[in-house]
């Protein structure tokens, strides 16, 4: 092995070894890292897999379209293949919190290189190493990544550790030489990076074309060669993700679900900008989580910190005085420019003007988490900036010892910055957290009951954000609502109930006050409408909680648990089934229940659905099946008037696809399917698909179809459309992926041969 | 730099000044205005563009001192003049050309030097007040939270004496205590200012002593410097490996701009001679030769001779050395490309356009 390669395995070593320390310093072994946006999701398996192949998701009960998990599929595939090789979910955390870091420096490490190779070719190798190993020092360890590190890595944090090696494959695509495998290498890192945060994914497209058109006359490809490039990593990256967008455009769905005006978002973007100042910004700091860190009062009030936060601008700013790479330092100076004004948000003195951008530009609210979404961009010029000016010291300073104190007192003042990386002071306390065993056996017991049913969790979550639970020994929980990982069923949160209005409950009485759980008892005789057979009430849901900065406030969740149970004691039809220190199980009687498939046998017709249902369907007699269609409904299943009602008998085979045997017809019927309605959702007998026009809204969320088969016993598949998309677009995007591993295969053993 | 200028760049000073200390509110168009108005006025001036980047870093350095004084207002303020001033450093960087003529930032600060100098008392005393305003409002973050209980117990300590008088029971046991303590108060406000006016003094009178020789360095300082700028300076020689006929271009500056010999040589060292090398063209930022086919491959120096008058004097300049390669031509008798062959081709990634073209690589 030669000098060169020897020298860049060692620093990557380095940054492997310090990846390393970091990942075991900050989570240690023995707790969960759970919560923020993963919530439990990447805890089990089984679930994992359902939430990654199917584009209906059933366990966030009543159910909703699941097309957006396809950005992150190739991360939960990475997941589900370590837990099929037998890795514990707390192994995989460390190792995604380890991948983070060590691929956010090596990949810088490779990007400055290629930068150094493409725009100063002749420097020595040493000073270009070790320039380049303190620029990915800083990308690794910073305060972004402090941020981001808060919380569980998920496919989000890829479009972080992911964009240097990309941005590093271009420029050695375009500057320094281009081949087919090169071409491919880079597609498939383009691909990659799709299946992190879509709207990062736009803002790093555009950031590569501006490069582009910054750097036109320093591109030395020819035009034709530079047409060849981009149009086959084009085609490359459109197979390889044709599993995205075939159940987006051939179904005509939106994977966001409802995204609504931009100015919805306007609120979110307030709260975002708290801490995006100018002065916070061009320290790398400034994330809404800023003043939750522990170590926070350290950055405004030790003058220590302070002088060493103000130290990198200043030393970007004294990189921009020195008189080499000057094009390539003004477009990196461009580059912090422009995401500083975007990273600000709605903070002053410039928000005004972003506030008009989210105003007027559609869809411009994805990018509402500023610091997020556009400070790392910071970062990264940061970075090749600081290699730079390493770089000058090496060249342009005679003295060895000069050199040297140069280059070590940056390094020292990037590892200081990181203390807090070291003291293992970055992931949120209640993150890391030991699941209680009570909840896996809960777990086990739901297994045993093999009916189609679902859950009703209570209390409601606030605002319908997520659950904040306190464990056992100080173990806390908060994140998206827990529940249908932890008992493996579909789940659905009370807050469901509150969203759609009933009682005239408000978004308010999920946070305080008992105002929903009062009307519990009229709730019950509802349940059957929802396959609801078993009530989850939390007393594991706090009455209190501290959203940082000491700002501690009151959720009234023991409050409402208290009433819940009171409510329930009181009814002689509820069963309880389980009661442990975390939670109590109830089950509705039988007579309340319907299947998740039901042929109802009295029909309202009416355009007030849910009002009805709430108001009128609780007093009605519990041995008939009841439905609630459109008013305007004309079709032949209204006009007769048939009486008996067919067996029916359901299987789901897949949450996107339920095979339902019907016998002893005697006529037209509806058939009730208790998913959110969802026009994707398509009946067929016989390989004949019902027309969309017999295809209803029932009860106020659920499908109905008007059945008006003539034979006696026949079968109906209920499937989700995107599915089926979905599933050729994955075969599409694995045979395109196989044939660039074999061609980048058959390329390297061409190479040695 | 005319007074105009420095006017204008002080007045941005000033409102630099007033926006951070005094003013709370952030409006983003006053920025906006105030960096279009910078730029508009650098571009205009000809400032280089990193006198932009100097106010950046001072103002940083500005918001450094106010978070470590713990005010944040300023802290922010300032570190929002660092991006207003980075921003009109990137944007003056797209618009700068390199040919342009522009006031260098070394000259640009000893003009701020010599302007001070230069205006005299009115310029001294303007910084000094500033110095000693900045200073007080430091010192005051710093010492704030012990100031605050000094000012406490002074206020308490006063309040009470004063009372004393008031009271008739107490007046004749407090009044004398009352009246020393005024007395020390005055002496030592009289100590501070006699302190503030001796300081105020000599500061005065070592400007004003430094001024003369200060001065003195200034002029000859660029005397040196418009004697240095008649020298011919060769940047850079392109290709850096040469075949025979191939054409060499020298980019430079000060190469001068007649034809004729005796006043500008292009010399080469070659075969241990000097010879004098035939130019195709010349201006004086660029020359163009070919190199003969009767020049033997070798390592090939050149340098430019000119000759300046300089004090009614004529002086023989020559500029600094820079060589090129010879290689061998490719012939059919060639047994292979050799790494120089091979180093010919690749330093044709990194040639300017112009040399490509003249070379017929475009």
């Amino acid at each position: 092995m030669n000098n060169k390669r020897l020298q860049v395995l060692f620093y990557n070593a380095v940054l492997f070894l310090l990846a390393l320390f970091v990942t075991l310093k900050n989570l240690g072994i023995i707790k969960y890292f759970v919560g923020e946006d993963s919530g439990l999701s990447f805890t089990f398996p089984d679930k994992l897999f359902d939430s990654t192949y199917y584009m209906w998701d059933s366990l966030t009960a009543p159910g909703k379209m699941n097309i957006s998990s396809t950005f992150g599929f190739i991360w939960a595939n990475f997941m589900l293949i370590l837990f099929k090789i037998g890795f514990s979910d707390i192994l995989i955390k460390r190792v995604f919190y380890f991948v983070f870091f060590f691929a956010s420096g090596s990949g810088m490490f490779y990007l400055l290189n290629t930068i150094l190779y493409a725009y100063a070719p002749k420097i020595n190798k040493n000073w270009v190493y070790f320039s380049a190993f303190v620029g990915s020092l800083l990308y690794m360890l910073n305060p972004f990544t402090m941020h981001v590190a808060n919380l569980p890595i998920i496919a989000y944090h890829s479009s972080y550790f992911l964009l240097p090696l990309t941005f590093g494959l271009f420029i050695y695509n375009l500057q320094v030489s281009n081949s087919l495998l090169s071409t491919i290498i880079f597609s498939i890192f383009a691909f990659l990076l799709i299946n992190a945060n879509p709207s990062n994914t736009i803002s790093i497209g555009v950031f590569f074309l501006f490069y582009i058109v910054f750097f036109r006359n320093e591109i030395t490809m020819k035009i034709s060669q530079v047409k060849q490039f981009f149009f086959t990593s084009l085609i490359i990256v459109l197979f390889l993700t044709s599993y995205i967008y075939l159940p987006i455009i051939f179904a005509r769905t939106n994977p966001y679900g409802q995204l609504g005006p931009t100015t919805g978002f306007l609120d979110s973007l307030k709260i975002q900008s708290s801490y995006t100042s100018i002065l916070n910004l061009l320290r790398l700091t400034g994330g809404v989580i800023w003043a939750n860190f522990s170590f926070y009062k350290q950055y405004i009030n030790n003058p220590f910190v302070i002088f060493i936060s103000f130290l990198f601008p200043l030393l970007i700013l004294i990189s921009f005085f020195l008189p080499f790479q000057k094009k390539l330092k003004t477009f990196f100076g461009l580059i912090i420019v422009i995401f500083v004004f975007l990273a600000e948000g709605s903070h002053p003195p410039f928000g005004n003007f972003s506030i008009f951008l989210y105003k007027t530009i559609p869809f411009f609210g994805m990018f509402r988490a500023v610091y997020y979404k556009f400070a790392f961009f910071v970062v990264l010029s940061y970075s090749v900036l600081i290699c730079l000016l390493t770089e000058y010291f090496f060249i342009f300073i005679k003295s060895k010892k000069k050199k040297i104190i140069a280059s070590l007192f940056i390094l020292l003042t990037i590892l200081v910055y990181a203390w807090p990386f070291f003291a293992g002071l970055i992931p949120k306390e209640d993150y890391l957290t030991q699941i209680p065993e009570s909840y896996l056996k809960l777990r086990n017991f739901l297994r045993k009951d093999a009916t189609d049913f679902k859950v009703l969790s209570l209390p409601p979550a606030p605002k319908g954000a997520g659950l904040l639970l306190e464990w056992d020994k100080g173990n806390k929980y908060s994140g998206p609502h827990p529940d249908s990982y932890l008992i493996g069923k579909p789940v659905i949160d009370s807050y469901w109930f509150i969203q759609a209005g009933y009682k005239n409950s408000t978004v308010a009485d999920s946070w305080i006050g008992t105002k929903f759980e009062d009307s519990l008892t009229e709730l019950i005789n509802l349940l059957g409408f929802f396959n609801i057979k078993y009530l989850l009430v939390h007393k594991d849901f706090v009455e209190k909680y501290d959203f940082g900065k000491g700002e501690i406030k009151k959720i009234n969740g023991g409050l409402k648990t208290k009433k819940i149970i009171s409510i329930l004691s009181k009814l002689p039809q509820i069963k309880l089934i389980l009661q442990t220190s975390n939670y109590m199980l109830y089950k509705i009687p039988d007579e309340f229940f319907l299947p998740s498939f039901y042929i109802p046998n009295k029909v309202f017709y009416t355009d007030k659905q849910l009002i009805t249902l709430f108001t009128e369907m609780n007093k009605k007699d519990k041995t008939l099946k009841y439905a609630i269609l459109p008013k305007n409904i004309n079709n032949t299943t209204r006009n007769t008037n048939n009486k008996q009602t067919p067996v029916i008998t359901s299987k789901q085979i897949n949450p996107s696809r339920y095979q339902i045997k019907i016998e002893k017809v005697k006529g037209p019927f509806y058939l009730v399917f208790s998913e959110t309605f969802d026009n994707n959702w398509r009946a067929s007998i016989n390989g004949n698909y019902i027309s969309a026009d017999n295809h209803y809204l029932a009860n106020g969320y659920a499908n109905a179809w008007s059945i008006e088969n003539k034979e006696d016993n026949f079968q109906i598949l209920i499937e989700y459309l995107p599915q089926k998309f979905f599933n050729i677009g994955l075969l599409i995007s694995s045979f395109t992926l196989l044939f660039c591993f074999a061609y980048i295969i058959f390329s390297i053993y061409k190479k040695f041969k | 730099m005319k007074f105009k200028s420095f006017f204008i760049t002080f007045f941005f000073l000033l409102i630099i000044f007033i926006d951070t200390l005094f003013i709370k509110s952030q409006r983003g168009i006053f920025y906006l205005i105030l960096m279009a108005f910078w730029i508009f006025y650098s571009f205009k001036s000809k400032f280089e563009n990193r006198i932009s980047l100097l106010f950046s870093t001072l103002t940083l350095v500005l918001s450094f001192i106010f978070s470590i004084a713990n005010n944040i207002d300023g802290a922010e303020k300032s570190a929002i003049w660092t991006y207003v001033f980075l921003t009109a450093y990137i944007f003056l960087s797209f618009i700068e050309n390199n040919t342009q003529e522009t006031i260098s930032i070394s000259s640009f600060i000893t003009l701020v030097k010599d302007f001070f100098l230069i205006r005299g008392l009115i310029s001294i005393i303007t910084i000094f007040i500033n110095s000693i305003i900045n200073l007080v409002l430091v010192i005051n973050n710093f010492i704030k939270p012990a100031y605050t209980i000094i000012s406490y117990h002074f206020k308490n300590v006063v309040k009470k004496h004063i009372s004393s008088l008031k009271d008739p029971n107490s007046r004749i046991i407090k009044k004398t205590g009352a009246i020393l303590f005024l007395v020390f108060l005055l002496i030592i406000t009289l100590i501070g200012l006699i302190t503030f006016f001796i300081i105020f003094l000599v500061s005065v009178k070592f400007t004003t002593k430094n001024f003369i020789i200060l001065n003195n360095k200034i002029k000859t300082a660029r005397l040196i410097k418009l004697r240095n700028s008649l020298d011919p300076v060769i940047i850079k020689i392109e290709p850096g490996i040469v075949y025979q006929s191939s054409k060499i271009i020298l980019f430079g500056k000060g190469f001068g701009s007649k034809v004729d010999n005796n006043y500008f040589r292009l010399m080469i060292l070659m075969d241990k001679k000097l010879f004098t090398v035939n130019t195709d063209y010349f201006d004086d930022k660029k020359i163009i030769f070919t190199v003969p086919i009767d020049w033997n491959p070798q390592r090939l120096y050149y340098w430019i001779e000119k000759r300046i008058e300089w004090n009614n004097k004529i002086i023989l300049t020559k500029s600094n050395v820079v060589s090129t390669e010879l290689i061998p031509r490719i012939n059919s008798y060639s047994p292979a490309f050799s790494p120089k062959d091979n180093e010919y081709f690749e330093q044709l990634k990194n040639l300017d356009k112009e040399t490509l073209r003249l070379n017929g690589y475009e």
